[in-house]
């Protein structure tokens, strides 16, 4: 109940945003040059002219495949590290100064570096992977971590099975953990991914188009591409929670 | 430790696995936290077949004792026999319940070995116990909106329900009105009957109604 509460407090307000959107036009038609701050109503048909091209949706595809892969294998080593690293303590301590150099290197630093070993076209898969896996691995290890040990010790007296308990006591503690790891880690993994590609350049990419907007001063391409790098970003979010959402649900409704 | 593992020395021993008839014995049992001993040469026989209500006053380690029993705990020193190759179940001291889960998943659980498997008349005997116990009707509600009391039947419900042949029981009845406690007392002996049953309680008149007292010499 609290959550959805708050859910309902933290939703977008439309008129917020059309009141936004009335500032930007006002304050774009203050400076009167689109070069500096293109008005929403450009950026809009610009947009419009992006949209029916080939090129538009190849460029989109290509990221889209290439970031959310690098989410998924970073989603899925997290998920995977954290179990060994819970089990035995040796990995858990063999993985945490990678994680925290990780965490701590910039982006731009990590790019550079993975350019020399990488093709370029396969950069945001990496990058996306990087940005990822120390959020998700540190999220589900705390779950791991905070496991209820009267539960563990319910389950050992009753000598449950693996399954048994993976379903019932595991998944249920640590979905949540799983679910806030993957909210912050897609938000990222667009930021870093797309930064990734404007830096490595690969052939018909977001990032390739957000950087020859850049070359030529093309500030309505520069916004119409950052919308759309925002909705994806916001489009995979939802997706990806709405489906872990799903899971917990179909899991709590399994007798 | 595990509780294989605890009993593992003494299976080696006898050579032989223990039968529903042996008794579970514990002999010079000792257990300290640091400098507190909880007890110390402690010798019981749990008879098979049987309830035997432990009684003694709170903080002498009733509690401990039956964690040992369970495998929960390693004793300091001494031996715990008879319960090598017992199937156990337990009620603790909380329900130790999923709260997200619905009364019936969280009693359902404790039989299953697969997840998919059919449940092939649980339901009946479930919603029978629970119609017994005053609980009719709760099968899908949800653990977290259950009253304490409510809670605990279930969690007593589960350890009658799982397959056991040594049940403990740690203060079952605690938090029950009169009523619900005359009727979960009854209900528990029924399914108990001819069983080995080690119960821990403050109540004199649970223990007289429930089985045979021993008073820890803790």
């Amino acid at each position: 109940m609290t959550s959805t509460t708050s859910n309902r407090k933290n939703k977008i307000k439309i008129w917020a945003v059309a009141a936004w959107l009335i500032i930007w036009q006002l304050v774009s038609m203050w400076i009167g040059q689109e070069i500096l701050l293109v008005s929403p109503a450009a950026v809009f048909r610009r947009l419009l002219t992006l949209l029916p091209t080939g090129e538009f949706w190849s460029s989109v595809l290509f990221s889209v495949v290439r970031i959310t892969g690098g989410f998924l294998f970073a989603a899925a080593g997290g998920v995977a590290g954290a179990g060994f690293a819970v089990k035995f303590r040796r990995v858990e301590e063999f993985l945490r100064p990678f994680v925290l150099t990780i965490k701590a290197i910039p982006v731009a630093s990590f790019v550079i570096l993975v350019l020399i070993w990488v093709p370029s076209r396969n950069l945001s898969v990496v990058i996306s992977f990087l940005m990822v896996f120390p959020i998700i691995y540190t999220n589900v290890l705390d779950g791991e971590k905070q496991l209820d040990r009267k539960l563990m010790e319910m389950a050992d007296v009753f000598d449950l099975s693996r399954p048994v308990r993976l379903r019932y006591l595991y998944l249920p503690q640590i979905l949540p953990y799983f679910r806030t790891g993957c909210s912050v880690g897609l938000g990222l993994c667009w930021k870093a991914g797309v930064a990734a590609e404007v830096i490595g350049i690969p052939d018909n990419s977001i990032g390739e188009q957000l950087y020859q907007a850049k070359v030529y001063l093309n500030t309505p391409d520069l916004f119409a591409w950052t919308i759309v790098i925002v909705l994806l970003s916001f489009a995979f979010e939802k997706l990806f929670l709405y489906l872990i959402d799903r899971g917990v649900s179909l899991l709590e409704r399994m007798r | 430790m595990t509780k294989q593992n605890i009993h593992e020395g003494e299976k080696k021993q006898k050579g032989f696995p223990a039968g529903n008839e042996t008794p579970v014995v514990i002999e010079n049992l000792t257990k300290a936290y640091g400098e507190h001993v909880v007890f110390r040469d402690l010798s019981l026989t749990f008879p098979a077949g049987r309830t035997t209500c432990l009684m003694a006053p709170s903080g002498a380690g009733k509690t401990t004792l039956l964690r040992i029993l369970m495998g929960l705990e390693t004793p300091d020193r001494g031996t715990v026999t008879g319960l090598e190759t017992k199937r156990i179940s337990a009620v603790f001291q909380e329900p130790r319940l999923c709260e997200n889960l619905s009364a019936f998943a969280n009693i359902r659980m404790v039989r299953k070995k697969k997840l998919w498997e059919k449940d092939k008349g649980s339901w009946e005997e479930i919603s029978r116990g629970m119609q017994e116990l005053g609980l009719g009707g709760c099968e899908r509600q949800p653990v977290r909106e259950m009253s304490g009391g409510m809670r605990q039947r279930v969690a007593l419900l589960r350890a009658l329900y799982a397959r056991w042949e040594v049940l403990f029981l740690d203060e079952p009845f605690q938090g029950l009105d009169q009523e619900s406690r005359e009727r979960t007392m009854a209900y528990t002996r029924k399914l108990c009957e001819g069983k080995t049953v080690i119960l821990v309680t403050h109540s004199m008149e649970e223990a007289e109604q429930m089985g045979q007292i021993v008073r820890l010499p803790l």
